[in-house]
């Protein structure tokens, strides 16, 4: 095998920058595709390891009904229960500033701990150690109103010392604290859960974050399964004992469709990636038939030189993903914040600092790039072993073949169109539903060399007119090396379309997220703490505070809105966080919940007589539920059945949430405080006005945020437009693949080119015609893709739209259009990728000595 | 344009190429002259230079030593462009391998020289095509014609905007017997008609003897084998 | 009791469990007032400087204005089959600060409290100890005068019922599968340490404690350990101290002795051990009667020699074996562990534990030992 390596080595080592393209983009593909996973996977685990950090060795949770629980219950379950392997927590967002600094440090949760019930659960309380001599003064942590604690690498990152003074505001309650201990948790990965935590006292939670008197759970340590059904058979009613595994299985979830997203976005890359190895490897067959037919004659056998050509690729994916990992880890830092305000716009508050070496994602990510080049490489090396003994006729027989072949692959390429639309439209899953997108698209993209064809032949009277002989030159031979072209072109098609695809989604939900807040945002005013997404369900105005909200000047009416979360089961599944809302005054925001189906005004009445709760489109989505149907929610008095009236459109929680008429709520959930008000204004008051006023009814006591509705609008659409940033990164990589592809497929074509080119020159061509005629060659090329990538791109909008999204988040969209912008952006980007790429080319192809270039044959 | 009588002038030519980290010389102090209308062959061994010669009087290639002038112009002191347009007003090319362009028509072949500079050229290249005895595949595409048909085609495209000067490398060199009687009948014929001066590459005794005049390279040295006439 | 300063003072450490992961953290993580030995850190509580009349019910109760204060009941038991147990059951209460904190959360507070718990199984030859801390909120610890409580969640010594009062008492106290449960008939009044009630423990005024004790009370309930509940009658001894500050900077630690001996009379003795190993001169006892008398004897009156010593699995080297004498009371006895390891892996670590009092006329007793400060400074947690 030693001389057939040694034939390999120097095919691709004489052409270095062929094989660099192709290195480079399957590294890139491989980057992308690792560094989504692995920023997903980062911020999953960065708040799972918060989770067992915070959790330490708890096994099991106690939660309250309605989100909280009332602090006697812990200390019945203590000491008359004798439970002593649990500690109560008390935790919140809060947003920290060091005081007289002028920027915040940022967002953390503040966790309320008991020291003294601690020790079973978590040894990370059990800061400093005997050999640093650190020591932790106890009285200070308990007795001084305020101090709390971080870990020593947390206070490095802040520049925090102990004695600084911070201001934490949670929930529009601001409060002062002091640094009083930096602990050194022996754990590594503890200490990397307590990134984003401030330590304090419970007595010191309750009173920062508003909740004296209550606690958010109970941690519990049971390491006997026995003792967990005698545990559950002792509680009170309203409170429930659930695994730890639940919490960070909400939270997986939660993420699930996201990070699903990202990484069916991620493998488009990675495909287009593939072509371009595809491409790589068969230009050196086809430039190596003669060698094979030679190889042949003298003996070798077809494995042999199937082998050969496999190992070439297996060794270019190596050498491709090895640096794609490499390349992988540094995009996933890029990543890294885009992803994480993402997920903290949508879903929790995550801190991701770093992005950890994960052997897992890793292995993931090298096992796609080889696959992927292996399985590019199968046709090009079996191709390979069709090549006769003897061959010497070089590139006819293959392109007549190719050409054969887009006769039938049309068939073929058509055909698995066909499978992909039936596999969209019969299946449900959301991975059936990118199994059938991929194919849909593969389809297209073999669909693409006789749609090259159709584009270069319309376009070829024009080139004559414009170029002459020469432009009907550039012309035809667009595709008279479809296969060397037609891949690089179906890359570049594949590109474009899903940047057509993602453009059109983009704008179809930004167009119906709008035209839904129009009709959703019916009040003046809308006024709660401020606080972050994720705790919005648990925020609370402040009694006093929520009195006078209502009564301020200029407000005409007021809906309160009372939020919370509680535990649920829908079809047989347990739901360990459901959250809801019940509203005061729902006559006066009826109008926002528009039924996605049935008699509007019939279910609302319905509703308001406390006969049956409401649901979002994407709860109702999320758990398989339509109206009529019944799910449990836990209040109380235990699990109480609960009938759904009506399904509404709601954009604005991918999780969904339940709307609890407040007969309904008065019958099974005890009272809790009121969330957010929105406000109506009197004639003649002005909103903002209005807004303003109202937020100084919180005083000191509590800080409000009040927003007219405009001013909600345009945040919402902030928000939207976030989520949506790193859909507009990838869109972007799958571009910079793409030129690639186009580069790379040039670059063969400059060898196979070159005789034309000297001819060209011998019979008088200047340098400038030369150019003239590849780049026109290459234009129409991107054109062809440009054109082909509109349909292409508009059914993957259409697609992502109505199937993925649906199947991912439940929401169906109020209307789905491809801008005029895209469909241009697409056609400029097309065109350009394809006259950039091939300018410098050109320009060498140019610069050529003519007598060597004749000579190439 | 001075009009001497010499078409193509060689003075003190000298020529080589890397091979490896060595240089080959193939030509070396080359002085000869081609007068106007004469028929040249060059004969030689093959890698002796043949080639290499047509290149650099065709302007295709710059010579390391010495200059040379076609129609009193040194080629090689033009700028590309400049360069690309004498050859493309002056200057027609036949290959050996004919290296027509596969998707251009016969016809279109024909024509794309006159093209480049802007011409219209469509009657003369009917003409032409009719003279070699094309006219009926006009619309017929290379890959569908014998060796021979597409190197009588190369030839009405060399010709076709009228050079004053042809040079043919081996157009005989990948023909059957047949083929390359009729091609080279064409060739010297053509020549004639149009007072083309043609060079000729070739190591076919046969086609030198339809020659005016012959040379050798040796060496790298231009040696004069006697004029004969045809 | 002398025993329990050294906690209040030096330190309580925090995470309660012998659990292995956390100990070698416990040393550091401590409950230390900052220059706890300084005159500053008295300042806003009450001192122990002179005698004070007692007041009862009130004085079984808690008393905020000092620092510290504790409850303490050890006692010999023996089963129906005259198996034979130890057990004591302290708790402490600590004040971080004078002040009270005035906040809106329940949970805030300035003491802490913490208590430990050991049942010695002479037969199953171990202790069984535990400790636990916790604050007094909602409910989780404290103590109150009348009814007389004090208790740290579902550990306690109470009283039965209102009108008996202190006369009779119950002690709870249950862990894991180590339970007891005891009856405690208050016969006697109580014997006051001291200067009548006023113990000074070094020759700074000041460093002194209030402290009283029932030092024989007859007792009676059931041990259980693991599956084996055991009735039990025997007799236990009560200390009430309260003070806030007691130790001088020499003094590393003490070794305390209440015995009770079959004729009647009750010995307890307290020795402070100086850092240059000699008996601090504040060191000093009671001898009482069973007619009620009690004698008050200095430091010069005990003779106290060690005969034995045990080396602990955990790095110290205690006495245990001893030859107490009081020779103007013609008193000479032998002392001996029921079990050589009662040492306790708390946060600090000593050795408290029941032992067999011989004397050469015949007489026989049994009580109590506690030994603090053996543990060298370098001992591996």
């Amino acid at each position: 095998m030693s001389m057939l390596t040694r034939i390999s080595r120097r095919t691709y080592a004489r052409h270095p920058g062929q094989t660099i393209l192709s290195v480079v983009g399957i590294a890139l593909g491989v980057a992308v595709v690792l560094a989504i996973d692995l920023t997903t996977a980062s911020a999953e685990r960065a708040f799972e390891s918060a989770v067992d950090s915070v959790g330490g060795r708890a096994t099991h949770e106690i939660v309250g009904g309605a989100g909280e629980i009332e602090e006697s219950i812990y200390a019945r379950l203590r000491i008359e229960q004798g439970l002593r392997t649990m500690a109560p927590v008390v935790r919140g967002e809060v947003e920290a500033q060091v005081e007289n600094a002028e920027q915040p440090a940022g967002v953390f949760t503040l966790y309320g701990i008991d020291p003294f019930a601690e020790a079973p659960l978590r040894s990370y309380f059990a800061f400093g150690t005997r050999e640093t001599g650190s020591e932790f003064d106890l009285s200070e942590f308990l007795m001084g109103p305020g101090a709390f604690a971080v870990t020593e690498r947390v206070g490095r990152r802040l520049g925090w010392a102990v004695g600084d003074r911070v201001v934490v505001e949670a929930q529009g309650y601001r409060s002062e604290l002091e640094l009083v201990a930096l602990l050194q948790p022996s754990d590594p990965v503890a200490e990397r859960g307590l990134d984003r935590i401030l330590l304090t006292d419970i007595a010191t939670a309750q009173e920062a974050l508003g909740k004296v008197g209550r606690i958010d759970r109970i941690d519990v340590r049971l390491d006997e399964p026995a003792r967990v059904e005698a545990m559950r058979a002792r509680l009170p009613a309203g409170v429930e004992l659930r695994p730890l595994a639940d919490r960070r299985e909400t939270l997986g979830e939660l993420t699930r469709a996201f990070s699903l997203n990202l990484q069916a976005l991620s493998l488009l890359t990675l495909l287009v990636g593939a072509f371009l190895i595809f491409n790589t490897v068969s230009f050196t067959v086809v430039r190596r038939r003669r060698a094979f037919g030679v190889l042949r004659a003298l003996g070798a056998t077809r494995s042999q030189v199937f082998r050969m050509v496999l190992l070439e690729a297996v060794l270019l994916g190596a050498v491709g993903t090895g640096l794609g990992i490499a390349l992988g880890y540094g995009l996933a830092h890029g990543l890294l914040g885009i992803v994480t305000r993402t997920i903290e716009d949508h879903y929790f508050t995550v801190s991701v600092s770093s992005v950890p070496f994960s052997g897992a994602d890793l292995a993931f990510a090298a096992a796609l790039g080889f696959a992927v080049c292996v399985v590019a490489a199968l046709a090009p090396a079996w191709d390979a072993t069709r090549v006769p003994p003897r061959e010497v006729l070089l590139q006819t027989p293959l392109e007549t073949k190719w050409r054969r072949w887009t006769a039938r692959g049309l068939v073929l390429a058509i055909a698995l169109v066909g499978v992909g639309a039936v596999v969209l439209s019969t299946s449900v899953g959301l991975t059936a539903a990118y199994t059938g997108l991929f194919t849909i698209l593969f389809g297209a993209a073999c669909i693409t060399p006789a749609v090259c064809r159709v584009v270069a032949g319309a376009v070829r009277p024009l080139c004559r007119v414009i170029l002459g002989t020469l432009g009907v030159h550039a012309a035809r031979s667009a595709t008279s090396s479809l296969s060397r072209t037609a891949v690089a072109t179906a890359a570049l098609m594949l590109a474009v379309a899903t940047t057509v695809g993602l453009g059109s989604m983009i704008s179809s939900f930004r167009g119906t997220v709008d035209r839904w807040l129009q009709f959703t945002l019916v009040a003046d005013v809308f006024v709660s703490p401020p606080v972050s997404v994720a705790e919005r369900f648990r925020v609370r105005i402040d009694p006093e505070v929520s009195a006078r909200i209502p009564e301020v000047e200029g407000v005409a009416r007021a809906a309160a809105y009372r939020r919370f979360e509680v535990a649920g089961r829908a079809g047989g599944t347990d739901l360990p966080v459901v959250q809801c809302v019940s509203i005061l005054g729902f006559e006066h925001v009826a109008d926002v919940f528009e039924p996605v189906q049935g008699e509007r005004a019939e279910i609302l009445e319905r509703a308001l007589e406390g006969a049956t709760v409401l649901v979002s489109e994407p709860f109702a989505h999320k758990h398989g539920l339509v109206v009529g149907d019944r799910f449990e929610l836990r209040t109380p008095r235990g699990l109480e059945p609960f009938e759904i009236g009506g399904v509404f459109y709601d954009y604005a929680s991918e999780r969904g949430f339940v709307v609890v008429p407040r007969p309904l709520f008065e019958q099974h959930f005890d009272p809790i405080g009121i969330s957010a008000y929105a406000l109506f204004a009197d004639v003649g008051v002005d909103p903002d006005e209005l807004a303003s006023r109202v937020e100084a009814a919180g005083g000191i006591t509590q800080r409000l945020t009040a927003r007219s509705s405009r001013g909600l609008r345009e945040a919402s659409l902030e928000v939207f437009d976030r989520t949506f940033q790193v859909t507009a990164a990838l869109r972007l990589l799958c571009v910079v693949v793409a030129f690639l592809g186009i580069w790379s497929a040039l670059s063969s074509l400059q060898l196979e080119r070159k005789q034309e080119v000297g001819v060209l020159r011998a019979i008088g061509a200047t340098r400038r015609q030369v150019v003239t005629w590849i780049t026109t060659r290459t234009t129409i090329l991107g054109l062809a893709a440009g054109l082909f990538a509109l349909p292409v791109g508009a059914a993957v909008g259409w697609i992502l739209v109505h199937v993925i999204n649906r199947r991912s988040f439940g929401w169906s969209l109020l209307s789905f259009d491809v801008p005029i912008a895209v469909m241009v952006e697409a056609l400029v980007l097309a065109t350009a990728a394809s006259l950039l790429a091939s300018v410098p080319l050109a320009m060498r192809f140019a610069r050529a000595k003519v007598p060597e270039a004749l000579r190439e044959s | 344009m001075t009009q001497s009588s010499d078409l193509v002038t060689l003075e003190g030519v000298g020529h080589s190429f890397r091979e490896g980290d060595a240089r080959r010389v193939v030509l070396h102090g080359v002085d000869a002259s081609v007068a106007r209308g004469e028929l040249v062959a060059v004969l030689g061994r093959s890698g002796s230079g043949k080639s290499t010669l047509l290149n650099l009087v065709g302007g295709l290639d710059a010579p390391e030593e010495g200059r040379i002038l076609v129609a009193g112009q040194d080629l090689a002191r033009l700028g590309d462009t400049a360069r690309s347009e004498f050859r493309r007003r002056h200057i027609g090319f036949v290959f050996q391998f004919f290296h027509l362009l596969p998707t251009l028509t016969v016809f279109e072949n024909v024509l794309l020289p006159s093209e480049l500079d802007s011409r219209d050229a469509g009657e003369h290249a009917r003409e032409l095509l009719d003279r070699v005895g094309m006219s009926d595949r006009a619309d017929a595409f290379p890959d569908v014609l014998s060796g021979g048909e597409q190197q009588r085609v190369a030839l009405a495209r060399a010709i076709a905007h009228r050079p004053e000067l042809l040079l043919a490398d081996e157009p005989t060199g990948n023909l059957d017997e047949a083929g390359a009687a009729v091609v080279l009948d064409l060739l010297v014929e053509l020549g004639r008609e149009h007072g083309c001066t043609v060079i000729m590459a070739t190591h076919s005794r046969d086609a030198a003897s339809r020659c005016e005049r012959v040379v050798r390279i040796e060496h790298g040295r231009l040696v004069e084998a006697g004029v004969t006439v045809g | 009791m002398m025993c329990s300063t050294r906690w209040a003072w030096l330190g309580m450490l925090l995470v309660a469990c012998g659990d292995p992961e956390t100990r070698d953290l416990r040393q550091a993580v401590r409950l230390e007032p900052r220059e706890a030995l300084s005159g500053d850190s008295a300042a806003g509580f009450a001192r122990a400087l002179e005698p004070r009349s007692f007041v009862f019910p009130e004085d079984h109760g808690p008393h905020p204005e000092f620092r510290t204060e504790w409850w303490y009941v050890t006692g010999n038991l023996y089963g129906s089959d005259r198996r034979r147990f130890g057990y004591q059951l302290t708790i402490f209460r600590n004040a971080l600060g004078a002040e009270a904190p005035k906040r809106r959360s329940a949970w805030a507070t300035r003491d802490v409290w913490f208590a430990h718990f050991a049942v010695t199984d002479v037969e199953g030859g171990a202790m069984h100890g535990f400790e636990r801390f916790s604050r007094p909120a909602l409910g989780l610890a404290g103590a109150t005068a009348a009814p007389f409580r004090v208790w740290l969640e579902d550990w306690e010594i109470a009283a039965v019922d209102t009108d008996e009062g202190f006369r009779k008492l119950r002690v709870r106290a249950r862990q894991g599968d180590v339970a007891l449960d005891l009856d405690l008939r208050v016969d006697r009044e109580p014997v006051l340490q001291g200067e009548q009630g006023l113990s000074r423990k070094s020759a700074e005024p000041g460093n002194a404690s209030y402290y009283y004790s029932y030092p024989r009370i007859p007792s009676r309930g059931t041990v259980t350990i693991g599956e084996t509940e055991v009735e039990v009658t025997g007799e236990t001894w009560l200390d009430r101290e309260w003070s806030t500050s007691a130790l001088a900077s020499d003094q590393v630690g003490w070794d305390w002795f209440a015995l009770q001996l079959e004729d009647g009379r009750e010995l307890m003795y307290y020795q402070m051990r100086k850092d240059d190993g000699t008996a601090d001169a504040a060191s000093a006892g009671i001898v009482a009667s069973a007619d009620g008398s009690v004698e008050h004897l200095g430091a010069d009156e005990f003779e106290l020699d060690v005969l034995e010593t045990w080396g602990s699995p955990r790095h110290a080297e205690y006495p245990s074996a001893w030859s107490l004498r009081v020779p103007t009371l013609e008193i000479e006895l032998a002392v001996r562990p029921v079990l050589a390891d009662q040492e306790h892996d708390f946060l600090v670590r000593y050795w408290e534990g029941a032992v067999d009092v011989t004397g050469p006329d015949g007489v026989r007793g049994h009580g109590y030992v506690e030994l603090t400060g053996y543990e060298p400074d370098d001992a591996p947690r």
